[in-house]
């Protein structure tokens, strides 16, 4: 019981923050560059509950915030991004050989890797590929930024499944 | 921080400059505009020439001063009436949605397609 009131919080954390992120009014012109700010949120599910979880929390969040902000192709992209990030993140956070900020760098290069791929078979084409290079580069950024609040939201957090 | 996650940084950093560079160092301006929806050709229409074009009634292109961008398109999300606009080689405009590429390509290059296909 205590599990799921816990994760049904975090979830609506991550569609504040995606809400959030809707708001802001600064468009890049580069295609599919974003903070991310929702997976502040998934970092920390990850790190206090585990793959599982985290899985489950960030699939909802994706779902709902697709009907609420987006539009299904959106859903589509962000589930296979979120999807492999999520994938790449649990496969190292444990080994204690990275930092959360490592850990959440990881996680943003894969989640721009998902979504690349995502783009390839829907166009059809590799000319995405182009973008590659800025969006590793706006990865290393997001992830650091990511990193450095989903520490800070973890020590708000203590008593929390510690 | 940990030493990993400087190592990972750099590592990436690098690969990322690196990436970079090879993409835009050696482009040179290119001559037409691709058109490529669902992996289809659409059309091809020269830079060197202003003009507006609709394609298939979703997206506007506009092609001045030798370079193109795009000015309309039905999507709600508009990703690519924000994107600059393109002029060398290689360089496009995604529109997502409608599952549409524009491409700038240099007609007195065909080797270098085939390097990268």
């Amino acid at each position: 019981m205590n599990r799921t009131a816990h994760l049904g919080m975090m979830v609506t954390l991550a569609l504040i923050f995606s809400y959030i992120e809707v708001l802001i009014p600064i468009q890049l012109p580069i295609p599919g560059v974003k903070l991310g700010l929702a997976n502040i949120v998934i970092v920390v599910v990850l790190y206090k509950w585990g793959f599982k979880e985290a899985f489950l929390v960030s699939t909802i969040r994706v779902i709902i915030a697709g009907f609420l902000f987006g539009n299904p192709m959106m859903i589509l992209y962000s589930l296979a991004g979120c999807t492999l990030s999520i994938i790449a993140m649990s496969l190292i956070y444990k080994r204690n050989s990275f930092s959360i900020m490592g850990v959440s760098i990881l996680g943003a290069i894969f989640h721009n890797i998902g979504q690349t791929l995502v783009a390839i078979i829907v166009l059809e084409s590799f000319s995405i590929i182009y973008y590659s290079a800025i969006l590793l580069m706006s990865a290393l950024i997001t992830g650091l930024i990511i990193g450095i609040l989903a520490q800070q939201l973890m020590r708000m957090m203590k008593g929390i499944r510690d | 921080m940990k030493k990993n996650d400087l190592i990972l940084i750099l590592t990436v950093g690098i690969v990322a400059v690196l990436a970079f560079i090879a993409f835009n160092a050696f482009s040179t301006e290119g001559d037409v505009i691709n058109v490529i929806i669902d992996g289809q050709q659409y059309g091809t229409f020269p830079l060197g020439k202003d003009q507006v074009i609709d394609i298939n009634g979703t997206n506007t292109l506009e092609i001045l001063d030798n370079t193109a961008r795009m000015i309309h398109a039905n999507c709600p999300d508009q990703l690519c009436i924000y994107q600059l606009p393109i002029s060398k080689n290689r360089e496009n405009i995604i529109c997502l949605p409608n599952r549409m590429i524009l491409e700038v390509v240099s007609e007195d290059n065909p080797e270098y397609d085939a390097i990268v296909q």
